[in-house]
C-alpha cells in the first residue's frame, strides 16, 4: 500500500484559444482540463466519467502527449513525462498506450491487420525477425478472441466488435503497463459491449495491467473500475471507491448523474424523484468564477458564484469538491 | 378494444445491393394504440429503423422495396398513398424526430423559422401567425427566452437544445403519432433523460402515440408502455414492459437484460451474448439466433419458429422459451 503509485497526474491544465475570427482582438480561453490531479496505482483501474465537453478524453490525450499539456506533470514509475525530450518519451510509449472510441475510425482502413499489428513491434522491437513478429502477431489475435488466420484481412470486413478487438491487440503488441481506453465501447452494440468489456477483463489479469478507462456511462465504469473520478468543465468534482461513488455519492453533480441513469430492472410505480437540474447548460466561457456547476445546482449558495471549490476529503479516500459538503 | 391508431401487418422490406438481396425486415407486425409509448428495441442492423422509415415511407426506392404487408394508419393503408397525399401526412399526422438533432436541422436557417415552415405548410398560417405558434412552441419544449431563441442557428444551440427545436417541430401540427428514432442516443446522460420526460409530458398532454425506436434498454425500461424486440429482421418477443423485463421468454431478450451492467448492484457481473449479430446476406438457417442460443435444440436450426402466444399480450418467436419467472 506505502508504495508509490505508477501513474500520478498533479495540476494538469490544457487551454484552447478560441480565436472569433482572424482578426479578433480578444480571444476567449477555454480551460479544457483545470487543474486535473489522480493517481493510478499497479493493476488498478480508475474510471473517468463525464458528459461530453468535461474535459475527460483531453485529459486521456494529454498523459500520452497526444495533445500538449499547458501545465501541470504526468508521473510514470517516478519519471515526470511531460518534460521528458521526444527520443526520451519514445521509450515510455510502449509502457503507456491507448484505445480509441471508434475503431472504424481508428484503423488504418489500408492496412492489413498483420500490418497494424507488426508496425508498432517494427518501432519498439526493431531486432524481432520476420518470422518472431508474425507468430507474435498470430498469438496476439488467439488472445482477443480472433481467428489467427484473419491477419491478411482488411478492417472493412469486420464487425466494430472484431475491429475493437483489433485495436486492443494493436495496443497489447509492446506489451504495455498501463492503457487508456476511451469509450471503448460506446460505439458497440449492447451484446458486443459486454464481450469486449470481458475480454479487457481477462487480459488485466493475464498482463497485470492498468486502465484509464475513460467513458460517460456511469455503469459500465461502475462495472470495471476499482475507483472513480468524475469530472464537470474541466475539473474533477468528485473522487472515490466506486463502491463509495454509487452508495454514497457527495457532489450535486454526481447525484445528478446517477439519477439520469435509466434503470433496467425498476418497478416503474417507485421512479426516482426528478433531477432538479435546469434546462440548459450555460457555454463554457460564462463560468468565469466559482463552481462550475453551480448554475444547474439545486443547493447553489451564493458563496457557490463567489469561489471555486477544491477537492477536499469528506471521507477516508473520499474527495469532493463541493462548498455545501 | 378500439382498433389500434398504427397496425403493421406482416411488413416485408427488401433491399437490392450488389451482393444480393438483403430481407431487412421480415414478416414484421405490430400495433400501437392511441396515447401509447410503444419501443421497437434492437442492435444494428436488426430492422428497428427500417421499420420507422417505412411507416413514414421514407425507404428510398432505387434501394429498397416493400415486398409485403400493410401500413394501416387509423384503417388507411399507408403504402397505397401518392407521394403527394404522404407528403401531407408527414410532419402533420404522423411525424418525425431523429438520432443526430443537429444534421436533422438545416444548418443556414434560423431555428425558428423552420419550425414555422411546417406550420405555414400543413396548416397554411399567415407568415406572423406561425411565428407567433413556433415561438409558443419552442417555449413549451422548455426552451428558455424562445423570442430570442428563434433567431438563433443551429449551430449556436447545444444538442439538447436542437432535440427540443425538433420535438417543437414535430408536435407543431398536433401529430396523433410521433415516431422518435434513437432521440437521445446522442445526447449526455442528463439531458437524455430532460429530453425523454418531455416526450413522456407530451404524451400525457396531447395524448399523441410515440413509435420510440432505441438499443438503449434503460430508456424503454422507464418511458415506454409496451416493447417489441427485433433480430434480424424480426420481431422475437413482444410484452408490456414490465413483463419483458421481469419475465422475458426469448433468449435473445434475456442476454440483452444479462449484458447490462446494473448500475444498482456491483456483485452481479453481466454476462455476454457470444457471437457476432448475423450477417443479412447469410443469415443462418431456421432460428437466426439460433448460432449464439445457448437454448437451441435441432429444430431451431432446420426451421424459424413461428410466433406463439404467451398471455394476451406477450408474443414469441422461439422453439423453447424460457420458462416463466416468478
Amino acid at each position: 500500500m506505502s508504495e508509490r503509485p505508477m501513474l500520478e497526474v498533479a495540476h494538469l491544465r490544457k487551454s484552447f484559444i478560441i480565436r472569433p475570427h482572424l482578426f479578433a482582438k480578444q480571444a476567449p480561453e477555454v480551460k479544457a482540463v483545470d487543474d486535473v490531479s489522480f493517481h493510478v496505482r499497479t493493476g488498478e483501474t480508475l474510471g473517468l466519467v463525464g458528459e461530453s465537453g468535461s474535459g475527460k478524453s483531453t485529459t486521456g490525450r494529454l498523459i500520452l502527449r497526444l495533445t500538449a499539456a499547458t501545465g501541470g506533470s504526468v508521473t510514470f514509475d517516478g519519471v515526470e513525462l511531460l518534460r521528458l525530450p521526444k527520443e526520451k518519451f519514445q521509450a515510455y510509449r510502449k509502457d503507456l498506450q491507448m484505445i480509441f472510441q471508434d475503431p472504424g475510425a481508428s484503423l488504418n482502413p489500408v492496412y492489413r491487420v498483420s500490418d497494424t499489428l507488426e508496425e508498432p513491434l517494427r518501432v519498439h522491437h526493431p531486432s524481432l525477425s520476420k518470422a518472431e513478429r508474425k507468430e507474435r502477431v498470430a498469438d496476439l489475435l488467439e488472445q482477443v478472441g480472433l481467428d489467427p488466420a484473419v491477419a491478411g484481412r482488411f478492417p472493412h470486413t469486420f464487425s466494430g466488435g472484431q475491429k475493437q478487438r483489433i485495436s486492443i491487440a494493436r495496443a497489447l503488441s509492446v506489451r504495455p503497463r498501463f492503457i487508456v481506453a476511451d469509450e471503448p465501447v460506446s460505439a458497440l452494440d449492447v451484446s458486443i459491449q459486454s464481450q469486449v468489456l470481458t475480454l479487457m477483463e481477462d487480459l488485466k489479469g493475464r498482463y497485470g495491467l492498468s486502465y484509464l478507462f475513460i467513458s460517460h456511462d456511469l455503469s459500465v465504469v461502475r462495472h470495471m473500475s476499482q475507483r472513480v473520478a468524475i469530472m464537470y468543465r474541466g475539473r474533477v468534482v468528485e473522487t472515490a471507491s466506486s463502491t463509495d461513488i454509487y452508495k454514497t455519492p457527495a457532489h450535486p453533480y454526481t447525484q445528478t448523474l446517477l439519477n439520469a441513469i435509466p434503470r433496467v430492472r425498476v418497478n416503474r410505480s417507485i421512479r426516482p424523484p426528478q433531477g432538479a437540474v435546469a434546462p440548459s447548460a450555460p457555454p463554457v466561457e460564462s463560468s468565469g468564477r466559482g463552481c462550475a456547476f453551480c448554475p444547474r445546482c439545486p443547493f447553489a449558495t451564493l458563496d457557490c458564484g463567489q469561489t471555486t471549490p477544491e477537492l477536499r476529503e469528506i471521507a477516508p479516500a473520499h474527495w469532493a469538491a463541493c462548498h455545501i459538503l | 378494444m378500439d382498433s389500434p391508431l398504427l397496425a403493421i401487418e406482416k411488413l416485408s422490406v427488401q433491399f437490392h445491393t450488389e451482393k444480393g438481396v438483403v430481407r431487412a425486415l421480415d414478416g414484421v407486425d405490430l400495433t400501437i394504440g392511441k396515447g401509447e409509448i410503444f419501443a421497437l428495441l434492437g442492435e444494428s442492423g436488426s430492422g428497428k429503423s427500417v421499420t420507422s422509415l417505412s411507416v413514414m415511407r421514407l425507404i428510398p426506392s432505387q434501394l429498397g422495396k416493400v415486398a409485403a404487408g400493410r401500413i394501416l394508419f387509423k384503417g388507411q393503408n399507408l403504402l397505397d398513398l401518392s407521394m403527394r397525399e404522404m407528403a401531407d401526412l408527414r410532419g402533420s399526422a404522423i411525424s418525425m424526430i431523429f438520432q443526430e438533432p443537429i444534421s436533422s436541422l438545416n444548418p443556414v436557417l434560423r431555428v425558428g423559422s423552420q419550425v414555422a415552415e411546417v406550420i405555414r405548410r400543413h396548416k397554411g398560417a399567415s407568415k406572423a401567425e406561425a411565428k407567433a405558434a413556433a415561438i409558443s412552441l419552442l417555449g413549451e419544449v422548455g426552451i428558455a427566452d424562445p423570442a430570442r431563441r428563434y433567431d438563433s442557428y443551429p449551430h449556436e444551440l447545444s444538442g439538447g437544445m436542437c432535440q427540443r427545436v425538433m420535438i417543437a417541430m414535430a408536435i407543431s401540427c398536433d401529430p396523433e403519432l410521433l415516431i422518435a428514432d434513437e432521440p437521445t442516443t446522442a445526447l449526455d446522460a442528463t439531458i437524455q433523460k430532460q429530453i425523454m420526460d418531455l416526450i413522456n409530458d407530451l404524451r400525457a398532454r396531447r395524448n399523441t402515440a410515440v413509435l420510440l425506436v432505441t438499443h438503449d434498454l434503460g430508456v424503454v425500461a422507464q418511458h415506454a408502455d409496451r416493447a417489441a424486440v427485433m433480430y434480424a429482421g424480426k420481431i422475437v418477443e413482444e410484452a408490456p414492459v414490465d413483463v419483458l423485463f421481469s419475465s422475458p421468454a426469448h433468449p435473445y431478450s434475456r442476454g440483452l437484460l444479462d449484458a447490462m451492467p446494473d448500475p444498482e448492484d456491483d456483485q452481479a457481473g453481466f454476462t455476454a451474448i457470444p457471437g457476432n449479430v448475423p450477417d443479412l446476406l447469410r443469415l443462418p438457417q431456421g432460428c437466426a439466433f439460433s448460432p449464439r442460443c445457448a437454448h437451441a435444440s435441432d429444430v431451431c436450426h432446420r426451421q424459424a419458429p413461428e410466433r406463439s402466444r404467451r398471455s394476451d399480450t406477450h408474443l414469441v418467436r422461439c422453439w423453447n422459451p424460457l420458462e416463466p419467472t416468478r
